[in-house]
């Protein structure tokens, strides 16, 4: 049963083709408006809201990551026109992590359902709801992400994991918009992007349950938002992300594209300056480098482990370093991929902490955008 | 003289073996047996004896030559006038006596006309008095299986001699009784033979039961050789 | 020892081989029809098995349906639910395919893509959106594509109830891939589709599970239950497939009983032939003997001869078996769909385990049958088994034993009825098997009664039939064979017979109205398949109506039994004439269901499950249970599990509201119905409807009764092929054995016509003591099944009639195909010259 969900989901994904005709393309000049972007824009083909934050717990200072994320992969553009409840467009994908910064126990759960009354959805501009699920089976409890009163709040649990999330965020600050306008390039070639905007800055706390044990919290996370219709172009592999909010008030988000065969692609970033004001960066304006590798043991994939991020012109030269090695997301669902906490440090200038995602590593785990 | 009852004119009878080869029990056997006659037919074991009473009694059929019954050519009749004749002249005496186990005494002597379709009750009363005549009468009513060797052939020759054949073959009618049995077996077969007046063929290992015989026969290797029996010569002696 | 069997076989074979071969024939058939039946019974349950392990195949638990869907809003309770790590909703549709012949139901699965099911999609890539959005998409079996020439992009019309649906072919799902048995005609679709197209909104059917490693099901299972309550059931596959064996267990036992009597008979073939080979070769076993073989080694030689015989007879009785398996397939298929509601067979097949066990069974019964006469040879002593006739005495003088033991049987098996019929539904079978059984014990007294006639007056026929006695052993043996196969051709057919006759009267009294109409899929989906009110309306306006009377319909859970549950208008005028209730007085009866809305139960039910006027029938609804007091007990002979009937009213109470199966019109008096069939039939052209003459109801009704019982013909003819076998192979061993007595008949003037008459008039005598016999077991084996198993097992009240010039005529053919059998042995034995008349003792 579940050795054919991946395939399905793939068909489901990759066998739309890149130009379904009836959804909107990502492109310049959209009119953005807050909070009404935070909700879904069904006619655009894949959405995803990602919260990933650092959190301490009130004494005795423990140190954890966490990972909310609510994917919306649309399947066809509207709801089929169906005498029935389970009449669905879309699929939501929600897929969440704890890391125990101190043990290094890296915990991940999903789950995945039509996005369909009964199950799963999307709320509405206007309504607090954002994205919500069951939890994966037999574990109890929804999965929600919601925007009430200029707070996100964030929940999720799993019971077999062990692991349960229950945090407000502080939604202050205006959206850095991750590109010209917020449109966010992944190729050379037209048609490749997808609109973002992030908030790297919100003030977070509440509860979190790592081990069965619930821990009060409080710390900063990065809230990332990001919808289009295609992504990644078909000779492209995968990515590495990096989301780092520098010690001098700064916030670094870069991303370099991977071809199939390895090489870089496009890379391009945003630095945000204390005022919240964005410098857009383009292919020469910075450098990242793998300075480790680390080797899955549990799926063979290789990832980079280790960066010297360089942004010359801003003067910022990091070591960047994973908290803990082994923050692979696996699930049965889905692809596999990296996305954990990291430590910035910088000799020459301002250190930090971070999130980095790398994915489109190991055989056959190509994200399916 | 007057017809013979069974006459066979340069009788022979081949076999043919598995393999293409063959083997001939009889050859060019020429004899006369005139009506009332006892002949002895004497020889070694494989020497054609059985053939010769198989077609003397139209069981079997000759090679080339003939064999006339009664003045019939069995050589011209089919199956079933060879057995309707069969079934009306000739008694068959066997050395097993081959009576059926399950009939009782009265019943075996009964089959002949059992299959000639004649009502056995009918035949009760000869059947009976044959059977005073061999001194088995108070013992009719008995299963055959009770009856000790010689009894039993004494049955079988009842029953050979039911129907009143004007020939009575025997291939070895002593062969399985003891000596003094044999003897006493063969007197009374030879002379029921001639009280009914019915020719007598017998086949016999022994010289002097062949003595008895009006003629003997003897076979080698299918080669038929006469002379006179030792009855004869015995009759011959005590009428002179 | 071994080596001179290899060395005596070839002997042997040219011998005897027409001897041979038939005894081999009698293992064949035995084992040819037992497996054949093993290969049905199998294929009945395995369909359903099959299909459920195909689409559960890794669930652990499934929620079903009480009634038998249920509301989806339940769906996020049971995917919560610890222990739990996958859950998928089903929805399963019995779709019937416009036009088909014979007719096609597509057993639709309404599926969530999107849950972790296991869906064998043929193709890299399942097109998803086409699946979601586009009306009408399903994925089909690529065998029934083949079959019917469906291609993608091909619409497909079906109907549900009295709605019309049209598929469009999106891809080809391959069950068998999953489950060798599954069904060829499961289609997938999505969900939400299969709710929107057959209407059912808000409904689930089934929800598979799959749980956590180490989660108890039991526990899983009873928290669900608690859970979710009356309108579900939460069982294991297992238990779904053995509550299928369970709706099968009485047709299968039936089956199951009916190959085993062919079996015995083979058996006892078996041992009639050994036992006559061995009274043939009895002087070669004391040859053996007296150079010096020991009795083991004898009894192995014997033994071992049995069983390569019997390795023989296996090798032709399993493709035969198999093929008798298949030619009876539609039938027994048609059973299982009918009567059951289950899963059609499609295939059957040979597996090893059938292999072996059809293997073991031909050899063990070949060994068995040979063991009681080759212990007797051994036993002797070489003397004894150089003299003649020994063997047959003793046969001879136990006779009279024996007939005591089947005249001791009756009160035996009476015995047993009383202590095991209350208890075990199958106890008539022990009266069944000992009538059975009586008849070869009887069978060596009536042959050596033979003897006891008056002497026959002439060598002919008569003197043949007379001397049977003193082959007492193997024309016993073959008179026993004979009895029992016409026994049970006697019994089988008074018993079809009996049947057809009472469910003809039934039909007569209770199919009253003048025209029927139903959906095309009302025989497989019962209370899903509804007319629409439209259906109905029209059927009201339509010209010479007086009155329609809709009837609904669905299964419901009565004590542990899945049962039909009727509502009926049992206010309406003459509503009474539908049924006829056990001790009369329907009219009183009958208006205690409006009245006082009671219930009726039908007389399977009733005996099965002990509910009586003045019990309370307990309905497992989807709002729990619901008590109804029974007003009577009503004759019905349309399901073996039985039905309850109710007024509508009280049917709505338990169920809820819901659209009628099927309709009755009545016209009035004058109005033809054939053409008002036809006018109706046009008035509702473009609804899923099939409407029904009452004599074309009636015609169907008794096409499917026909269809129930044709895998007794099959049964039938097998067991008289091994009569008839008995007989020849008694013949030819009396042939060979009795050649000497023919060559002293022959030698003593018996002409061949002559020696050929006794030997048909052994077969004649045979063929009539094994007829009269049979005749008068298969009288006891009808009473048996018509009042007793019939009653006790199905729980049916039969009447019994005596189909009397079919019977004549099957005597007749008996007696005939016996006479038929010994014209060969009787050519062979007047075929034996005088010359044979050896030195050798008779």
């Amino acid at each position: 049963m579940r050795s054919s969900l991946p395939l399905v989901l793939a068909a489901a994904l990759a066998g739309q083709g890149a130009q379904g005709p009836s959804w909107t393309a990502a492109a310049p000049g959209y009119p953005w408006s807050f909070p009404r972007d935070h909700s879904s824009h069904p006619g655009y083909r894949n959405e995803w809201w990602y919260f990933t934050g650092i959190v301490e717990s009130e004494p005795p200072g423990r140190r954890f990551a966490y990972q909310l994320t609510f994917f919306r992969v649309g399947l066809v553009p509207g709801t089929p026109p169906f005498a029935s409840a389970w009449a669905a467009g879309s699929l939501l994908m929600a897929h969440a992590a704890t890391t125990d910064l101190e043990s290094g126990e890296h915990r991940f759960s999903e789950a995945l359902y039509r996005a369909a009354p009964l199950l799963a959805g999307f709320g509405a501009p206007g309504d607090p709801l954002l994205a919500d699920c069951p939890g994966p089976p037999g574990t109890g409890g929804r999965w929600e992400a919601r925007l009430e009163g200029g707070r996100f709040r964030l929940s999720m649990q799993d019971r077999r994991q062990g692991m349960a999330l229950a945090l407000d965020l502080v939604a202050d600050g205006v959206p850095v918009l991750e590109g010209p306008g917020g449109l966010s390039r992944k190729s050379a070639r037209e048609g490749f992007a997808s609109l973002y905007y992030s908030l790297p800055r919100l003030a977070t706390r509440g509860t979190l349950t790592v081990d069965g044990k619930e821990w009060p919290v409080r710390g900063v996370s990065w809230m990332d938002k990001e919808f289009g219709s295609s992504q990644l172009a078909p000779d492209q592999a995968g990515w590495d992300w990096f989301a780092l909010r520098l010690s001098d008030g700064r916030d670094l988000m870069l991303y370099l594209l991977r071809r199939r065969d390895g090489t870089p692609d496009l890379q391009a970033g945003t630095l945000v300056d204390r005022s919240g004001r964005p410098t857009y960066l383009g292919e020469g304006d910075f450098r990242v480098r793998a300075t480790g590798r680390w080797r899955s043991p549990a799926t063979g994939a290789e990832y980079p482990a280790g960066w010297q991020v360089e942004v010359p012109a801003a003067g910022i030269s990091l070591r960047v370093r994973p908290w803990v090695a082994d923050q692979e997301n696996r699930g049965g669902r889905g692809p596999h991929y990296w996305e954990g906490a990291v430590e910035v440090q910088g000799p020459l200038g301002p250190s930090g902490e971070g999130f980095v995602e790398l994915t489109g590593y190991g055989e056959g785990n190509r994200p399916p955008i | 003289m007057t017809a013979p009852v069974l006459a066979m004119e340069r009788v022979s009878k081949v076999y043919r073996l598995p393999g293409g080869a063959s083997y001939a029990a009889l050859r060019e056997v020429t004899a006369v047996v005139g009506p009332g006659r006892a002949v002895a037919i004497t020889g070694r074991s494989g020497s054609g004896k059985s053939t010769l009473l198989h077609l003397a009694s139209g069981i079997d059929r000759p090679t080339s030559g003939e064999v006339h019954l009664l003045g019939r050519d069995l050589g011209a009749l089919g199956d079933r006038e060879r057995t309707l004749l069969r079934r009306s002249s000739v008694g068959l005496v066997f050395q097993f006596f081959h009576l059926l186990p399950h009939l009782s005494v009265l019943d075996n002597v009964l089959v002949p006309s059992l299959i000639a379709g004649l009502d056995p009750r009918g035949e009760e009363r000869r059947a009976r008095a044959l059977l005073e005549r061999v001194g088995l009468g108070p013992r009719a009513r008995q299963p055959v299986q009770e009856l000790s060797g010689g009894e039993m052939q004494r049955v079988a020759i009842c029953r050979a001699l039911l129907r009143e054949p004007r020939l009575l073959l025997a291939d070895e009618p002593t062969g399985n009784l003891d000596e003094e049995n044999g003897l006493k077996v063969m007197e009374l077969l030879l002379a029921l033979a001639r009280e009914k007046g019915a020719a007598l063929v017998y086949v016999t290992h022994s010289r002097e039961l062949a003595a008895l015989a009006d003629e003997s026969w003897s076979l080698h290797s299918g080669v038929l050789e006469t002379a006179p029996g030792g009855r004869a010569a015995a009759r011959e002696r005590t009428s002179r | 020892m071994t080596r001179y069997l290899w060395r005596a076989a070839a002997g042997h074979l040219r011998g005897g081989f027409a001897l041979l071969a038939l005894s081999a024939l009698g293992v064949a058939l035995g084992v040819g029809a037992v497996l054949s039946i093993r290969l049905l019974n199998q294929g009945a349950l395995g369909a359903f098995a099959g299909t459920v392990r195909a689409v559960s195949g890794e669930a652990s638990l499934e929620v079903v349906g009480t009634s038998p869907s249920f509301p989806e809003e339940l769906f996020p309770a049971i995917l919560a639910e610890p222990g739990v790590t996958a859950a998928v909703p089903l929805t399963r549709t019995e779709a019937a395919v416009e036009g088909a012949r014979p007719p096609l139901f597509l057993e639709v699965l309404g599926v969530d893509l999107f849950a972790p099911a296991r869906l064998p999609f043929e193709g890299k890539e399942l097109p998803v959106a086409a699946a979601l959005s586009e009306p009408g998409w399903v994925a089909v079996g690529p065998e029934l594509a083949r079959e019917r020439g469906w291609r993608v992009g091909d619409r497909i019309a079906v109907s549900s109830g009295s709605r019309r649906v049209t598929l469009v072919v999106g891809g080809l799902v391959d069950f068998r891939r999953l489950s060798p048995l599954a069904s060829r005609r499961l289609a997938v679709m999505d969900i939400a589709q299969a709710q929107s197209l057959f209407g059912l909104a808000g409904r689930l059917h089934e929800v598979d599970l799959v749980l956590e490693k180490g989660a108890s099901p039991a526990e899983v299972a009873s928290r669900l239950s608690r859970r979710l309550g009356p309108s579900v059931r939460v069982l294991s596959p297992e238990q779904r497939v053995s509550e299928a064996s369970g709706l099968l267990a009485a047709f299968r036992l039936n089956l199951t009983a009916l190959s085993l009597v062919s079996l015995l008979v083979g058996g006892f073939l078996v041992y009639g032939s050994t036992q006559a080979a061995l009274v043939r070769r009895r002087e070669e076993m004391g040859l053996l003997r007296s150079v010096g073989a020991t009795r083991a080694q004898v009894l192995a030689l014997l033994l071992l001869e049995a069983a390569l015989l019997g390795a023989a007879g296996t090798a032709v009785g399993i493709p035969l078996g198999w093929l008798a398996a298949r030619l009876e397939l539609r039938n027994v298929s048609g059973t299982v769909e009918n009567l059951y509601l289950l899963e059609g067979i499609e295939k059957v097949s040979l597996g090893a385990g059938e292999v072996a066990v059809a293997a073991g069974l031909g050899l063990l019964g070949a060994v068995l049958g040979a063991l009681l006469p080759a212990l007797e040879v051994a036993r002797r002593d070489p003397r004894s088994l150089l003299a003649s006739l020994t063997l047959e005495e003793r046969t001879s003088r136990s006779a009279a034993p024996l007939l005591g033991l089947a005249v001791a049987l009756v009160p035996a098996a009476l015995g047993a009825y009383a202590v095991l019929s209350p208890r075990h539904p199958w106890a008539g079978f022990v009266l069944a098997l000992a009538a059975t059984l009586a008849l070869p014990l009887a069978a060596p007294c009536l042959v050596r009664s033979l003897s006891r006639l008056p002497g026959p007056r002439r060598f002919s026929a008569g003197y043949g039939a007379r001397t049977l006695p003193l082959h007492l052993t193997s024309s016993a043996v073959a008179v026993g064979a004979l009895a029992v196969a016409v026994a049970m051709l006697t019994g089988v057919t008074v018993m079809v017979e009996s049947f057809r006759d009472t469910v003809v009267d039934w039909l007569d009294a209770t199919i009253r109205a003048d025209v029927y109409v139903t959906t095309p899929t009302w025989s497989r989906a019962r209370g899903e398949a509804t007319l629409s009110p439209e259906v109905l309306r029209r059927m009201a306006a339509t010209s010479g109506a007086v009155r329609v009377d809709v009837v609904r319909q669905t299964f419901a859970r009565v004590r542990g039994r899945r049962v039909s549950v009727l509502g009926v208008p049992a206010g309406a005028p003459g509503a009474e004439g539908r049924v006829r209730v056990l001790g009369g007085g329907a009219g009183a009866v009958f208006g205690r269901l409006a009245s006082r809305g009671e219930a009726l139960v039908s007389e399977p039910l009733a005996r099965k499950a002990g509910l009586w006027p003045g019990d309370s029938v307990r309905i497992e609804g989807p709002r729990g249970e619901a008590a109804v007091p029974v007003a009577g007990v009503y004759y019905d002979y349309g399901s073996e599990a039985g039905t309850v009937m109710l007024d509508l009213a009280t049917f709505a109470r338990i169920f809820g509201a819901g659209g009628p199966s099927n309709a009755a019109l009545f016209l009035a008096p004058g109005v033809a119905v054939e053409p008002a069939v036809g006018r109706l039939r046009a008035e509702l052209a473009d609804e899923a409807v099939v409407v029904r003459s009452n004599r074309g109801l009636r015609a169907e009704v008794l096409a499917i009764f026909e269809q129930t019982f044709a895998v007794t013909r099959l049964l039938r003819v097998m067991g008289l092929v091994i009569a008839v076998s008995g007989v020849l192979l008694t013949l030819l061993v009396a042939a060979r054995e009795r050649r000497a007595e023919t060559a002293l008949y022959r030698a003593l003037g018996a002409t061949r016509l002559q020696a050929f008459l006794v030997f048909a008039g052994k077969g004649l005598g045979i063929s009539l003591l094994g007829t009269l016999l049979g005749f008068a077991g298969g009288a006891a084996l009808a009473g048996i099944l018509v009042r007793v198993v019939n009653r006790d097992f199905f729980g049916w009240t039969l009447e019994l009639h005596w189909p009397l010039s079919a019977l004549a005529l099957q005597a007749l053919a008996i007696v005939a195909a016996g006479l038929l059998a010994s014209l060969y042995p009787a050519v062979r034995a007047s075929d034996a010259p005088a010359t044979e008349l050896s030195r050798d003792a008779l």
